[in-house]
């Protein structure tokens, strides 16, 4: 998944169906199909449309990148927003953060029109004051005040 | 008794002296002259001081001779910002003040290139060229309507273009957060946007024959001082605030559950958050699949809030469907779960200290009397027969949802608009009246019997209503671009269609839109505050010159809601657009306009 450096963050599904990924970095912002690239520099370079999964390669998956992520708390969010011509079933996701080679991960099951803001969260920190970002811990479906 | 009055002459002298020297350890001032670089006064320029430190900012405005004079402010290290259209920004990072006066002739560039200019103008200059490429009228009063009340259209963010596919599945997301709107508009929006928002479009219109800035502010308004307050966070939704009597400001972070506390005096914030109790992430929405915003925490969503005659804070709490009061003593919430009706909304108190407050989504005003705790519902009329059967349907349909997926069936997108009971308030007979938003109407129920009048208004739109000290009723209509006064004892409207706060060319086509989210009445002198939502400005009305006074505010994309006073002249309100990163320098704000108040620029001469 990570050819380049940076965090990768992907989102893959089981049925021809549309979701969409939205991925919140530090700074709130978050990238998703209507904000891409976000102001903060994150890009939804994967963003799939009925259109795709019906094609008969189609592939079912979004995919962001942040090429210079920051430190702090980033959280990733699942939409099922058309069911494209499929029947109106839950669909199963998985969501993998990768960076630097390190993953953290999570499955879920997703109803049409039932937005999941937090399907997974996780933290990129610093090791060290000049020292690289490493993934930190994961959470799914938990969430902290601010 | 020469001996008293030369004591009382000493202790005079050195009690200036003192205070003398404790302002000028503490305190200076900024002041001087902007002017471009052919050496003219830029008049009206804003002229900021911002305080990373304190998270605060101060703004004046320069005087027809291009000078200006901040306010004593603490010593400390400032950032300055020099700005007014049709001339480069100057920046002026990490200057610092100590004590005494410093003087600044500060030089900025006139601005040349068409597209900068253009975009420096605020949306209400905007979204007129969407509007233009709209079929009807009709449409257009129900694109403002349904599609400007979380925030601006025309923004930095929101003049895009984008595919129709991408359109539509935006859509489709707005109408899950509430933004409803026809099939008919959903057709024409997509080449609208891409038409208007076309440079080919937009460049002549709004900088062509010549380009023509808004203008400056006049009479109190320039010579007003705008302080800001950074508060919450970038994924905050700071919706509404409120004046204490104690002199502290409180608002509500939507998106955070949290209430925030600002003292001015000391610059003291503090956050205090709003126990969630069993609520869920999204309250009692989180079945239907009403979409929160992603970077959302909200369990119970503060929406607004108000101080109770014995100074305690109550706060509609609109997921959660409960209501809140917070004692600033003990700094302890005691929580009220709504039994009947959802979303519990705008809120007011009585003279005889009940709390009524509109519940939105099922068009009841609801009722909380803290002494007796007695809590009671009105149903009020809806304006058509599916109307009156959505509302009815809609506690069925939550409670369907735990169950069963109804999206595919049930979606927001293209559902029945509902009435929405809108703003609140009291008149000065006990009469509690109210607006529906959707249903261009008012009503006035009698707190006794319960009986409910309703009254057409002529306008669309009637969102946060407000009585002046006379029992006349202030209006703004929102997708109507103006304020309305209605006179309960004649049954008469007039209306006053808004000043293009932006400013227009003088062959304008179309004309700015204003889009007054709410108003308040200051009831010691009867001015008519009203919010400049699509602006950038708070504006007042005299209503015996009948005259407008436009106040810019500082920050691009300030989207206000909420207008209250304090017992100082001060007048608070607070930038609430949302997503609260479309906001310039991507945050909430406390925003206390003082009108007249800044130092004159003539006392620097004799000062210097």
């Amino acid at each position: 998944m990570t050819a380049a450096a940076g965090l990768h963050v992907l989102l893959t599904w089981s049925a021809p169906v549309d979701l969409d990924l939205y991925l919140t970095d530090p700074t709130s912002e978050t990238v998703y199909f209507a904000n891409n690239p976000s102001h903060s520099g994150a890009r939804l370079v994967r963003d799939t449309r009925c259109g795709d999964v019906q094609a008969e390669d189609g592939a079912f998956m979004e995919l962001a990148y942040v090429p210079e992520p920051r430190a702090g708390r980033y959280r990733a969010g699942v939409d099922f927003i058309e069911r494209c011509s499929a029947a109106a079933q839950p669909v199963s996701y998985r969501v993998v953060a990768e960076l630097g080679g390190a993953r953290r991960e999570t499955t879920g099951v997703i109803e049409l029109e039932k937005f999941q803001p937090i399907a997974l969260e996780f933290d990129i920190r610093r090791d060290g004051p000049d020292g690289p970002l490493a993934l930190g811990s994961a959470s799914l479906s938990e969430e902290e005040p601010p | 008794m020469k001996h008293t009055r030369i004591r009382v002459a000493l202790v005079v002298i050195a009690a200036l002296l003192s205070a003398s020297t404790a302002l000028a350890i503490e305190t200076g001032v900024f002041t001087g002259t902007v002017r471009d670089q052919n050496g003219s006064a830029v008049i009206g320029t804003m002229v900021t001081a911002s305080n990373r430190g304190l998270q605060r900012s101060t703004t004046v405005f320069t005087d027809d001779r291009g000078a200006f004079r901040l306010p004593l402010l603490d010593a400390g290290t400032y950032d300055l910002r020099v700005r007014r259209v049709g001339y480069k920004d100057l920046i002026d990072a990490n200057r610092t003040l100590s004590d005494g006066t410093q003087r600044l002739d500060l030089r900025v560039q006139i601005e040349t290139d068409p597209n900068e200019l253009a975009w420096q103008l605020p949306s209400s200059r905007w979204m007129p060229l969407l509007l233009s490429k709209l079929s009807s009228d009709e449409k257009r009063e129900e694109f403002t309507r349904q599609c400007t009340f979380c925030h601006q259209q025309g923004s930095w963010a929101t003049r895009v273009q984008r595919s129709r596919e991408d359109w539509e599945k935006i859509f489709k997301l707005m109408g899950r957060m509430g933004g409803v709107i026809s099939a008919d508009l959903k057709k024409e929006l997509p080449d609208a946007f891409n038409a208007a928002y076309d440079e080919s479009n937009y460049l002549p219109k709004l900088t062509q024959p010549q380009f023509v800035p808004p203008p400056a502010p006049q009479g109190a308004a320039a010579r007003a001082v705008i302080t800001e307050w950074d508060i919450g966070l970038p994924a905050s939704l700071q919706h509404d605030l409120a004046v204490h009597p104690d002199g502290r400001i409180y608002s509500v972070d939507t998106n955070q559950d949290q209430l925030y506390r600002l003292d001015p005096r000391t610059n003291e914030r503090k956050a205090f958050p709003i126990p969630r109790g069993d609520s869920p992430l999204g309250g009692v929405f989180n079945v239907t699949g009403t979409l929160i915003a992603p970077n959302s925490n909200a369990h119970v969503a503060p929406h607004s809030l108000q101080v109770a005659p014995d100074g305690a804070v109550w706060i509609t709490l609109c997921l959660g469907n409960k209501v809140a009061r917070f004692d600033p003593q003990t700094e302890q919430f005691s929580i009220f779960e709504q039994k009947d009706g959802l979303y519990p909304h705008t809120l007011r108190f009585d003279q005889k200290g009940r709390v009524w407050y509109t519940l939105a989504v099922s068009n009841h005003i609801g009722m909380i009397d803290p002494k007796t705790g007695e809590q009671s519902t009105i149903r009020l009329p809806a304006r058509t027969w599916g109307q009156a059967v959505a509302v009815r349907a809609l506690p069925m349909f939550l409670w369907l949802g735990k169950f069963v997926n109804l999206a595919d069936s049930a979606s927001g997108n293209e559902g029945i608009e509902l009435p929405v009971p809108y703003g609140i308030d009291i008149a000065p007979d006990g009469g509690v009246w109210f607006s529906q938003l959707n249903v261009k109407r008012i009503g006035r129920i009698d707190p006794d019997s319960g009986a409910i009048q309703l009254i057409d208004t002529p306008f669309p739109g009637p969102r946060r209503l407000r009585f002046d000290s006379k029992g006349n009723l202030w209006i703004p209509g929102f997708s109507a671009g103006l304020i309305a006064r209605y006179t309960p004892s004649s049954g008469e409207f007039k209306t006053w269609k808004l000043p293009t706060a932006s400013g227009d060319a003088p062959s304008a086509d179309p004309p700015s839109v204003e889009t007054p989210y709410a108003l308040n009445v200051d009831r010691h002198t009867d001015t008519v505050w009203i919010c400049g939502t699509n602006s950038d400005s708070l504006i007042s009305f005299e209503p015996a010159s009948e005259r407008f006074t436009v106040y810019p505010m500082p920050t691009r994309v300030t989207y206000t809601r909420e207008i209250d006073f304090d017992d100082h002249g001060g007048v608070w309100a607070s930038n609430s657009n949302f997503p609260t990163w479309q906001i310039e320098a991507s945050g909430p704000k406390i925003i206390r306009v003082q009108p007249g108040a800044a130092p004159m620029a003539e006392q620097m001469a004799s000062v210097q």
